[in-house]
């Protein structure tokens, strides 16, 4: 016999799915935001030449690169406890979701910023500047259109990622989800709707990098 | 007259290399200095010093008889002398995410802290006066080296700095761009600024310098007026380097005879790399093969083993080119062009050489050493064999 599709349970949990869809969007932008700039502060500071500053950074970002998104969330939600601190599960996975992207971000910098010759910086100090200033004005905008593309791919396999955050009762799309099908045993219907919704939420993102990347490859005022 | 820089037993070494080994030297106010001398000899290493961008590990830099800078010198003392010099180097590094009037205007609106009004005006009379006004929107991408490094030079000269170091200004440029660098630097010469140049273009040098320093193993082993370095040397290390100069700049040989036709086609075979290709425009034909005369087989067997190529355009094919066609297949193309195209005699490109070879009786070939030329020729072959219909 076919399966027989309920489809109305969707309509009776939309406000439960819209919520995690919110929470899904929201904890991905704060994510991106975060995860960059902590990147950058990772790429930074393991440029700075001090070994005090530049090792444990070092040692940090390939910690963060090595372990497994998940096991990152669970140890954070379920491990650090144990000494006091305990974090509500938006935060844990927040906090866990930027590390691990700054971890990744902090390596596309460096090598963006390494694929920058030399003489950049150089002729930059020569003409006055100090070195923080030749990196915002010089280095970084270059390096950054270099890095775009790969920064794009990040985000977008990091808003995948948001998903992992259900096992930490985060209440995002793929928890909300199944909160539903606990009470309404509709699986079917509830993981093909989401999976649509994950689409929903992607697609413009990789619409969105490849227009970027058209618009930073053709730089031409005049000729 | 007043002393700009005093440079006092500056030493310094990449690990165990000594790269510069105790280099003193002065320059005064609107003087003119040309470092020249051998790569590896440390002239460049000596500017990048000059323009603290690279540490010394002893001696000292005197600026404007007051500022000193030694190796403990911190980064923000450091700092403040270089707002004093300009650097312009050899490979330009203007930046390519910024316009050509935006290099200029950037350095002076962050350091000079001058109004955006009054940056773009500097930067538009810089560009001015470098010839490149028409350029100002444009990104240095896409413009050619010569304008590169001219847009270099009038961001350095922007910032008015009080010493110049020029860093081998024209050594990533073509011959035929050279030379609107060398007038702006006259011109700058004859406003009187105080200038400090490393090249290995010594022409170039004695043109515009006051004084000529020769560097040789980290050390300035002579200095004085061009006319006396160029001319009357006193150390034999100078002459030695301005002799191998001179002798590479440009060679012609002249090779007429049946014997000198033979030895030399056979001597430049043996000469070039394998691999090497040579580029063949017109062919004599059956005439060629006559002149290389019973040298023909070991002229061959030379080429098979070292795998010297030949690529030709010609307008016939004799019957002889035919032969060595089926004999060194690999390494033997021919392309054929219309007759009116044909060169009489032939034209040979061998990476710098150039071969012209006429085929009277006694035939002659007149070797010509000269990059520029024969990248010109190359080109000219290249537009032919483009046209050229292939031989199988």
């Amino acid at each position: 016999m076919a399966y027989q599709w309920h489809w109305d349970v969707l309509w009776q949990f939309r406000f439960a799915l819209w919520k995690g869809f919110l929470i899904t969007i929201a904890l991905s932008v704060l994510v991106i935001i975060a995860g960059t700039i902590l990147g950058l502060i990772f790429t930074l500071l393991r440029r700075v030449n001090h070994p005090l500053i530049k090792w444990p950074v070092s040692a940090l970002n390939e910690i963060l690169r090595d372990l497994p998104i998940l096991v990152i969330l669970i140890w954070l939600y379920y491990v650090l406890p144990i000494t006091g601190i305990i974090l509500p599960g938006f935060l844990a996975a927040f906090i866990g979701l930027s590390l691990s992207l700054a971890a990744f971000v902090s390596e596309t910098f460096r090598s963006g910023i390494e694929s920058i010759p030399k003489g950049q910086m150089e002729s930059a100090i020569a003409l006055g500047y100090s070195k923080s200033q030749a990196m915002f004005k010089i280095i970084l905008p270059q390096a950054f259109k270099r890095m775009l593309p790969n920064l794009m791919g990040l985000y977008i396999h990091q808003i995948k990622n948001t998903a992992l955050a259900s096992v930490i009762a985060v209440d995002e799309l793929l928890h909300s989800a199944n909160v539903v099908i606990s009470t309404t045993y509709r699986p079917l219907e509830l993981y093909t709707a989401i999976a649509v919704i994950y689409l929903i939420i992607i697609m413009p993102v990789v619409a969105f990098s490849y227009y970027i990347e058209k618009k930073l490859g053709i730089k031409v005022k005049t000729l | 007259m007043k002393t700009v820089l005093r440079v006092k037993g500056l030493k310094k070494s990449y690990g165990d290399v000594k790269v510069l080994t105790g280099v003193d030297l002065e320059l005064n106010k609107g003087e003119i200095k040309c470092i020249i001398g051998g790569s590896g000899s440390g002239k460049t290493t000596i500017l990048r010093c000059l323009g603290l961008l690279d540490d010394f590990d002893a001696g000292e830099v005197i600026f404007e008889d007051k500022d000193k800078i030694t190796p403990e010198s911190t980064e923000k003392e450091k700092k403040q002398i270089r707002d004093k010099l300009g650097v312009v180097f050899q490979d330009f590094n203007l930046w390519p995410h910024k316009t050509v009037l935006e290099n200029i205007m950037e350095p002076l609106l962050l350091i000079r802290k001058v109004s955006k009004k009054e940056a773009k005006e500097k930067g538009l009379l810089m560009l001015k006066k470098v010839g490149l006004k028409e350029k100002a929107d444009v990104y240095p991408d896409f413009l050619s080296g010569g304008q590169k490094q001219r847009v270099a030079i009038a961001r350095t000269l922007a910032m008015e700095p009080n010493i110049l170091l020029l860093d081998e200004i024209t050594s990533a440029l073509d011959p035929e761009l050279v030379g609107g660098i060398l007038k702006l630097i006259k011109r700058l010469a004859r406003e009187g600024q105080t200038m400090l140049l490393v090249t290995h273009h010594v022409r170039f040098a004695s043109e515009i310098a006051d004084t000529i320093l020769f560097i040789d193993k980290g050390k300035i082993i002579e200095e004085g007026s061009p006319r006396s370095i160029i001319y009357g040397a006193k150390e034999a290390r100078t002459r030695d380097f301005l002799k191998t100069l001179i002798t590479h700049d440009q060679e012609i040989n002249v090779y007429e005879g049946y014997e000198d036709f033979k030895a030399f086609l056979i001597g430049l075979l043996k000469r070039v790399k394998p691999g090497t290709i040579g580029y063949v425009l017109g062919a004599a034909g059956d005439r060629w093969y006559e002149c290389i005369g019973d040298a023909i087989d070991e002229y061959e067997k030379i080429r098979h083993e070292k795998n010297i190529k030949w690529k030709m355009v010609i307008y016939k094919l004799s019957a002889k080119e035919r032969k060595t066609l089926e004999k060194l297949k690999n390494m033997t193309e021919y392309r054929l062009i219309p007759k009116e195209l044909n060169v009489p005699g032939n034209i040979n490109i061998w990476g710098d050489t150039i071969l012209l070879q006429t085929f009277g009786d006694p035939p002659t070939i007149i070797e010509i050493k000269n990059k520029a030329l024969a990248q010109t020729y190359l080109n000219y072959f290249k537009l032919l064999w483009e046209r050229g219909k292939e031989v199988n």
